[in-house]
């Protein structure tokens, strides 16, 4: 349970070795708190829980491919025979746009982990915690899901699948599960390393921060942008003509 | 926790007194002890909830059930003031009724809008713990419905029952229970105050106090220097009726707070304005003072809904008591706590006397402290996380109906017993129908049940 303070018990990150969702955890985890961290390279994992070190109560490492729908309700299952708290959904690849355009194959891999797998770990995420009778979800959206643009829209594609699933989430509440979509900016993270920054970047804290201000009294489902300022440009975005976008994109 | 089985049905958000991590549950309010079996029987997760002053998640039950026994009122006297009352009755209702009788309740809390069935569950103590115990010890049977949906009579001589002492509502429905009422001579208190210079002076005219029925400090928790630990120290006796007006001898509230109060209206300087003032305003040295039984034993209750003075963000209340020959380490939470300048303006210490039989009972011989504070002081968790280090190093522990944040690691350390009152439990509860959040959050409840 979540206690008065805002501290959860157990955390399951998704996408574990993913420098925001370990941010996150980071932030809203205790010397109490238990994490599981699940991914598809048990190294990864075990390197990335040696890094949340003794901030921790315990760390648990499983095995999860987000690409394979079919295998998400045993693995996830299994990691609620206990409550979790908090779920955090931060599973995702960044497909370098011109190959994914060259090469439709791996475009489409992408799409299975950043669309349909992240589809079905939110589903499923959301019908166990609601079966279970409390808890919170996080959903890693992307400022790229809310208008194609030349330079990502293969990524977007993807993440535009989990932020409809999560904007209907947050709209149509169980108020067992507070849901909560966060779209950031260009985050600098390992997966970011060597791109160069967008406007309006943020660190991969400061997402955390966020998240850790919503999870600390979250009383009902919202979107938030990060830094907030994003909702209003990326209504600009969505309006503005394909010729002037390309020219921002460049 | 195993998935909680519930029909369709409106979710109902439900909070503690201290108005942080809310919950949703479905409310059933059974009719009569038949009502109770079935929701029993139901295959939801249950349990009981009064009328929500525990200041945590102790009446919670994320997704579950919880059971609303307000219909469950009766009052039944039997002879030498033993009464017969239904788990949902309000103490308040209970006190009123015996009062023209010339009885009073055994034990009060702060509070007398608590149900005896929570009363119960909390095992809760009053102002004259030191001479007479807290609740459970005056309670001579109580009616439950076990997990099984059987109803039970426990008596002091079942472990059963002094498992429900206490047992925060997780070994079954309480329904009823016959208690131990205490003579008075009529609706009125005789009050002395001591207002007291430092910590050293309220501890002693806290023990010089001891042969008073009731005594309680309150403490300035922001004075400094010196004046840390300043107080004002209230002993009082019943007294007779000298011109005693009519009507109830606790009266309903006078005002109710309303929803409008912002977050961080309780800081720093509020609080030591109010604490101040609160201090200058007691007489240093006053006896033979008329209170009616309301002022002295549930001034707050003159305020409806005050938990509401906190805003969104909610309060906890710190309640630990640590053993009587551990004064120093109480001395040493309470600086940290005056040296963090943690706003309460609702500070008070307390002398315990002899512990309960029951295993989740709170009191032991000692002292107990407890501090009102608003969830959103800078540091908090680490300021807590330091005195629970020192409450459990000192053998003490905090209070479960109080709890809202906890560490479930601890729980085994300040309950020593508490692995003997699980297995009690269940064989109670074989089948894991009372669950509660408190429950799953201190691991009270055996992995995998519930």
């Amino acid at each position: 349970m979540i206690n008065a303070l805002g501290q959860p018990q157990r955390i399951l990150l998704i996408g574990g070795t993913s420098d925001i969702g370990l941010a996150i955890v980071s932030k809203l985890a205790t010397r109490d708190t238990e994490v599981v961290l699940a991914g598809r390279h048990l190294d990864a994992l075990h390197a990335a829980g040696a890094h949340l070190g003794d901030a921790v109560r315990a760390i648990d490492v499983v095995q999860l491919d987000v690409a394979d729908t079919a295998s998400h309700a045993h693995v996830l299952g299994e990691q609620f025979s206990r409550d979790i708290d908090v779920v955090i959904l931060a599973a995702g690849v960044l497909p370098e746009q011109g190959q994914a355009m060259a090469d439709p194959h791996s475009a489409v891999e992408s799409l299975a982990v950043n669309g349909f797998g992240a589809a079905s770990l939110t589903l499923l995420s959301h019908q166990l915690l609601a079966k279970q009778g409390h808890g919170q979800l996080v959903l890693l959206s992307t400022v790229a899901a809310a208008r194609p643009r030349p330079s990502n829209f293969i990524y977007g594609a993807g993440k535009v699948m989990l932020d409809f699933l999560g904007q209907g989430l947050v709209e149509s509440p169980d108020p067992r599960v507070n849901v909560l979509l966060v779209r950031p900016g260009f985050v600098h993270t390992k997966m970011t390393v060597g791109m160069p920054a967008a406007p309006f970047s943020v660190s991969a804290a400061r997402v955390a921060d966020c998240v850790a201000q919503w999870s600390a009294s979250a009383r009902r489902s919202r979107v938030i942008w990060v830094p907030s300022l994003l909702a209003n440009v990326s209504r600009v975005l969505t309006m503005l003509p394909l010729a002037v976008l390309k020219r921002l994109d460049r | 926790m195993a998935p909680k089985k519930v029909a369709d049905s409106v979710w109902s958000p439900q909070m503690g007194w201290g108005r942080t991590a809310p919950s949703v549950s479905r409310v059933i309010k059974p009719l009569d002890v038949a009502g109770i079996e079935a929701a029993v029987m139901s295959g939801s997760a249950v349990i009981a909830r009064g009328l929500g002053r525990s200041y945590g998640d102790a009446a919670q039950n994320a997704g579950g059930a919880v059971l609303d026994l307000a219909t469950l009122n009766s009052i039944a006297w039997g002879e030498a003031g033993i009464v017969t009352v239904g788990a949902g009755l309000c103490l308040r209702d209970l006190i009123n009724d015996a009062v023209p009788r010339g009885w009073f309740v055994p034990v009060t809390p702060g509070t007398s809008w608590v149900t005896i069935g929570g009363a119960i569950a909390a095992d809760v103590h009053g102002k004259n713990h030191h001479r007479d115990g807290s609740f459970g010890a005056h309670v001579l049977r109580i009616g439950i419905v076990d997990g099984r949906g059987d109803r039970l009579d426990l008596t002091p001589s079942d472990e059963r029952f002094w498992a429900t002492i206490g047992g925060m509502g997780l070994t079954g429905i309480i329904i009823d229970a016959t208690v131990q009422m205490i003579p008075i001579p009529g609706r009125h208190m005789t009050v002395s105050t001591r207002r007291t210079a430092d910590f050293d002076s309220t501890v002693e005219a806290l023990m010089s106090a001891d042969s008073a029925r009731y005594s309680v400090a309150w403490l300035d928790s922001l004075a400094t220097g010196a004046a840390c630990g300043r107080g004002i120290v209230t002993f009082g006796e019943h007294s007779s009726d000298a011109g005693a007006g009519k009507g109830d001898a606790v009266a309903a509230p006078r005002i109710s707070a309303p929803e409008i109060f912002p977050d961080q209206l309780l800081n720093r300087r509020t609080v030591a304005a109010f604490n101040s003032l609160w201090f200058r305003l007691a007489p240093s040295h006053r006896d033979g003072q008329r209170q009616s039984l309301a002022e002295f034993f549930h001034p707050l209750d003159a305020v409806a809904h005050w938990n509401r003075v906190y805003g969104t963000r909610g309060f906890l209340q710190y309640q630990c008591v640590v053993p009587a020959g551990e004064l120093e380490i109480l001395r040493r939470i309470f600086t940290r706590f005056v040296d963090a300048q943690v706003p309460s303006f609702l500070t008070v210490l307390k002398r315990f006397g002899a512990a309960s039989n029951a295993p989740l009972s709170f009191p032991i011989p000692g002292w107990t402290l407890t501090l009102d504070i608003p969830t959103d002081v800078p540091g908090l968790p680490a300021i807590l996380a330091a005195a629970d280090d020192l409450v459990t190093h000192a053998g003490g522990r905090l209070y479960l109906a109080k709890d809202s944040r906890m560490p479930a690691r601890l729980m085994p350390l300040m309950y020593p017993r508490l692995g003997q009152w699980q297995a009690i439990r269940d064989a109670m509860d074989p089948n894991g129908v009372f669950t509660s959040d408190l429950g799953s959050r201190l691991g009270l409840l055996r992995p995998g049940r519930g």
